[in-house]
């Protein structure tokens, strides 16, 4: 049969072979593709999760000898036995392990634990993001771990739909010609020659476009990871992704797509076998409805055309099934995706960069550091730079004279010269505009009833406080009351910043409290927390007993300065405090905390921030203790510093920082950060003849010097620095390096469903023609038709906006809503120019293919239609 | 009154040795109000001249006039709203529009003018024709002789000038052969619907008031019954 007839019939009939070599090819590319991405995608992600979180899938922790540890190794399913020497300290050692059949790891690791001599059983742990890589779920792993499963899921869906294309593009031209295999099933045929025939053509339609679609298709993958690499190659802390292909994919894909081929050849010709000859011959192929169905809105819209397109729509619908739905999806996802990326990156442009913009540009956390010694060692800097001090100090003069006037300028500048305070050289740098060193400590504070403000009170006050922040004693509640310790310089700015008169020996309160009756987490309402009628404030050590404070709220008090009437008494100064209390004058009490980084209050409601100089920090550190062994720089640049600018202050932060000598805290000695056998230079550094120098250090003439510094190496451990602008732009090339690999993928699932229009496209000539004909007929015109081309194509590329956008509008409202951010904020940053411009690739792809579809079909004589019996 | 007129027409296919001669010179008057059958042996070219006169083909050579209108002038829109109005065609396979309704059917050439259409005369049609039982089905769940009445219900919907029917009765068993024809000839008396019948059956074409042979493309006799 394949000479006398089949070769014949695809000579003759190019354009559906075409259609269906096309669909092949296409199917075929895109399955390939899209099971390379996937695969690359996730052997990256399981070597990231490696990289970061270490190559193991269980780990015991225990007291495990080395016959222990031949003992696991022997196990049948242990692959792998490594002691984390990083890890296993003292008597516990922690032993890695990787397993043969990773998926009996639930079963084997309690077992291998058993085989640990000693009283105490170790404990296991499982690395469940490894293993849910390769899909091993444990009930007992509560975190949802869905990204994985869920991009697995999808691929197998964009590979079913690409399957169903490939099936589609087959059936459509093998159900159109069941009448010819009618005619020749009355003139003998059996149904077994009818399907080897079907199967010879789908094999030489379809294997050199199949196999010439895998191979393009991995070529493009390898493309596409390796734009992914250049697009992300500045981004810090990116592993580079390797193109990886593994053979399996190519047969799976091979494989898939021969088994959908069978599968398509193989339903028309079982079809055929259930119908009599007469029955097949009068198929017609053309396009029918079961029952009858209304095209009303079309209708009311286009008229008779209306009604006539949507009716064909619907008649249609099997064959569009899978164009409607990977449009749909496609389109849904890509909406969906750009909304809410851009929502992520509103807030969190809202939640950290925006909001910082005016607070920092550099953040420097130095490790086991302490504020007064980091201060008291970079004192001696000072006549080392007094071109750049002076510089410094007439910026901070300008700034501080624009805020509060003269007066309070003289003050801080004199009481800045008596304490000799000259850390701040790096306010010396050309470009920075203010600097701040500050540590945190965790300290108490007994709040009493009669302190509690009105609006506090009326907001509920300490009704139910939850126990973990809030305790309560005899006459009052103790509360967090963090310590935020700030070099005497910022100490003073702030107090001229919130207006009161500059001076170093208390501590300024931040008197607020969040309504935890406010639901907006972003811009939750506040409430002055006590009534500020204190002029001293008390101070507990954090972590006492309950014992402990209820003695000490009973004794202190009386000690610390309380005068008869309760209150405290102003004259008491720092000089004679309780033991693990501390009695401190209030500066101020405020509404305003100082531009730093921290946020207060976010958790616990009832913390009682203080902010405190690092003069008194030194008089009550004894009592109070709970410092936090950081030190935070909080460094803010001139306004319209540029990243490159920005890059070069931090280069020059990180050289005086190298230089800078640190605190070892254990013993007690000075050495340099990460550089020991550099103590000379170390020492040099401390020494004025070495203002040259520092000076030069200052300078920008100096940079190219400070590229060259390896800062990982000399701060490792010690010192981190965070730039604001790089750590914006590596988020935004994140997300642009997010939206592209997510947009591939939509576009890819949107290309299944256009090639899936254009197989229908192409196959009207031969399926529509007598439908047309008739409409001639009957008086349609020739713009008739045409206009019910054009309905149809705006339905088919309508229908996913029409469905996409409501369900992506539902969805961003009530994600501004749940997030509280502000609509405008979204709406100005909404991606309208990349999802209408999906719409228009959309609307572009599917007007053209009804284009070439119906000019072939009006292209060619309808008349022969009206009575030609072959088209029946 | 003369409503259709055809001067020498000539209608070819292919060119140089494949050229084809399917109409070689018709010359044909028909009255308004007649009941014309052309007859003659497959290939004789009846289709062919049948699809001129209602304009989905066009002539070779020669000139085809229908109400006074030469179809030769008319662009392919003009053609289109020509065949709506004036000429009703009704064809062997019925070709109905199968997604729509019987009623949607029957009122299309109505529907593309944008017209409403009289009650009155859809339901004489319909009720005449016998099919007002089956107008809200889908052709499909017609029988043949229930289809080509509701092909002949739309193709007198519009009143037109002509109906054109090319062997109706080719595709149906002979008591739906004879209520077809019963039809057409009480569409002929009461409306006066002037009918242009293309059959192969003499007996058919033996109730006509006149029978015209066409043989290789010319007309070989005339012969007004009546």
């Amino acid at each position: 049969m394949w000479k006398e007839y089949s070769s014949g019939y695809l000579k003759k009939n190019r354009a559906s072979s075409i259609s269906v070599m096309t669909a092949a090819f296409i199917s075929a590319l895109l399955l390939s593709l899209l099971c390379s991405i996937f695969y690359n995608l996730w052997v990256y992600e399981i070597e990231r999760i490696k990289t970061e979180e270490g190559d193991w899938q269980g780990r015991i922790v225990g007291e495990i000898s080395e016959q222990d540890l031949g003992r696991i190794r022997n196990h049948a399913n242990v692959e792998a036995a490594v002691i984390n020497e990083d890890l296993s300290a003292g008597q516990e050692t922690v032993v890695d392990l990787t397993f043969i059949n990773e998926r009996k790891i639930f079963e084997d690791l309690p077992r291998i634990a058993e085989l640990v001599d000693g009283d105490e059983s170790p404990a296991v742990t499982y690395h469940y993001a490894l293993l849910n890589m390769y899909l091993i779920r444990s009930a007992e792993d509560t975190a949802l771990r869905w990204v994985f499963p869920f991009a697995l899921a999808v691929t197998a869906a964009a590979c079913l739909s690409l399957v169903l294309v490939i099936h589609n593009a087959f059936a459509v031209s093998m159900f159109a010609r069941i009448h010819q295999f009618g005619i020749l099933s009355s003139i003998g045929a059996t149904p077994g020659q009818i399907c080897t025939c079907l199967l010879q053509e789908a094999f030489v339609l379809c294997a050199g476009p199949v196999l010439a679609g895998s191979l393009l298709g991995i070529l493009v993958s390898m493309g596409m990871v390796a734009a992914l690499n250049l697009l992300l190659a500045d981004v810090e802390g990116r592993l580079a992704l390797p193109f990886g292909y593994h053979p399996l994919i190519l047969w799976l894909s091979l494989l898939t797509t021969a088994v959908t081929l069978l599968v398509s050849a193989w339903i028309p010709a079982r079809k055929m076998s259930r119908l009599t000859p007469l029955e097949a011959i009068k198929n017609t192929g053309e396009l029918q409805l079961k029952r009858k169905k209304n095209s009303r809105l079309l209708s009311l819209l286009f008229g008779i055309e209306g009604e006539l397109a949507g009716n064909a729509l619907k008649a249609q619908r099997k064959a569009m099934r899978t164009a409607a739905l990977s449009l749909v999806f496609s389109f849904l996802a890509f909406s969906f995706m750009m909304c809410f990326i851009t929502i992520t990156e509103v807030s969190q442009q809202e939640t950290y960069f925006a909001r910082y913009q005016d607070a920092w540009d550099v953040m420097v956390t130095m490790k086991e550091t302490d504020l007064g010694d980091f201060v008291e060692l970079t004192a001696s800097d000072r006549q080392r730079q007094s071109e750049g001090q002076k510089q410094s100090g007439e910026q901070r003069q300008s700034e501080a004279q624009k805020q509060s006037g003269e007066q309070h300028q003289s003050d801080i500048q004199k009481l800045s010269d008596e304490n000799n305070y000259t850390w701040n050289t790096l306010q010396a740098l050309p470009g920075v505009r203010s600097c701040t060193a500050y540590q945190k400590a965790a300290a108490r504070r007994i709040v009493t009833p009669e302190e509690i403000s009105a609006e506090m009170l009326a907001a509920g006050g300490f009704e139910n406080p939850p126990a973990e922040y809030v305790s309560k004693v005899s006459g009052g509640f103790v509360v967090n009351a963090p310590l935020v310790v700030l070099d005497d310089d910022s100490f003073l700015e702030y107090c001229v910043q919130i207006g009161v008169e500059p001076r170093l020996d208390g501590a300024v309160i931040l008197n607020t409290t969040r309504d935890a009756g406010d639901p907006n987490f972003r811009k939750r309402r506040t409430l002055p927390y006590l009534k500020e009628n204190n002029a001293t404030t008390v101070l507990i050590r954090d972590g006492l007993t309950e014992d402990e404070l209820a003695a000490l709220a009973a004794g202190s008090l009386e000690t610390g300065g309380r005068q008869e009437d309760g209150t405290a008494d102003p004259d008491r100064t720092v000089g004679a405090q309780p033991v693990n209390a501390a009695i401190l004058p209030v500066t101020a009490y405020t509404r305003t905390p100082p531009v730093l980084r921290e946020e207060y209050g976010t958790l616990d409601f009832h913390e009682l921030v203080h902010f405190i100089p690092l003069s008194v920090w030194k008089e009550i550190e004894a009592q109070i203790g709970g410092a936090q062994q950081e030190v935070y720089l909080r460094i803010l640049a001139q306004e319209g510093t540029t990243p490159a600018e920005l890059a070069k202050i931090e280069a020059q932060i990180s050289q005086f920082l190298e230089k800078t000598p640190d605190i070892n805290r254990a013993d007690g000695e000075i050495s340099r950060i990460a550089e020991p056998e550099s103590s000379e230079e170390s020492a040099r550094t401390a020494e004025p003849e070495s203002s040259e120098e520092s000076a030069r250090t200052a300078e920008p003439e100096s940079n190219e010097e400070h590229q060259r510094t390896d800062h990982s190496a000399a701060f490792t451990g010690h010192i981190e620095i965070e730039n604001r602008l790089r750590e914006q732009q590596n988020n935004e090339r994140m997300f642009t390096g997010m939206k592209a690999v997510l947009s591939v993928f939509c576009i890819l699932l949107a290309t299944i469903g256009i090639g899936n229009v254009f197989s229908n496209t192409l196959g009207f000539v031969r399926q529509r023609r007598r439908e047309f004909a008739r409409y001639l007929s009957i008086g349609l015109t020739p713009q008739g038709m045409w206009k019910i081309f054009c309905i149809e194509a705006l339905v088919i590329a309508g229908r996913p906006v029409l469905v996409a956008l409501p369900v992506t509008a539902f969805g961003v409202i009530l994600f501004i809503k749940v997030s509280y951010l502000e609509p405008m904020l979204f709406i100005k940053e909404a991606p309208f120019v990349p999802i209408a411009f999906f719409i228009l690739a959309i609307f572009g792809f599917v007007a053209l293919a009804y284009r070439l579809g119906a000019k072939r079909l009006l292209d060619s004589s309808l008349t022969d239609a009206l009575r030609d019996d072959t088209m029946l | 009154m003369e409503i259709l007129k055809c001067e020498g027409v000539e209608k070819t296919y292919g060119s140089g040795g494949n050229q084809a001669v399917a109409l070689a010179g018709i010359d044909l008057t028909v009255e308004k109000g007649e009941f014309v059958a052309i007859i003659g042996a497959s290939g004789s070219g009846k289709s062919t001249l049948l699809h001129i006169l209602g304009s989905v083909d066009k002539p070779t050579a020669g000139k085809v006039t229908v109400e006074g209108t030469d179809l030769a002038t008319l662009h392919a829109k003009q053609a289109a709203i020509f065949r709506r109005r004036k000429v009703g065609l009704v064809y062997q396979f019925y070709n109905l529009i199968p997604t729509l309704t019987i009623r949607k059917n029957i009122l299309m050439p109505l529907l593309l003018d944008k017209k409403k259409p009289d009650p009155a005369f859809f339901d004489q049609i319909v009720q005449s024709l016998g099919i007002q039982e089956k107008l809200d089905l889908l052709p499909n769940q017609l029988s043949g002789g229930q289809q080509q009445r509701a092909a002949i219900a739309r193709s007198l919907i519009y009143r037109p000038a002509i109906l054109l029917a090319d062997e109706p009765t080719g595709n149906l068993d002979q008591k739906n052969s004879r209520e077809i024809i019963d039809m057409l000839k009480l569409s002929n008396r009461s409306l006066k619907q002037t009918i242009l019948l293309i059959t192969h059956d003499e007996k058919i074409a033996l109730e006509a008031d006149r029978i015209v042979t066409i043989e290789d493309g010319r007309i070989l006799a005339d012969e007004k019954r009546r």
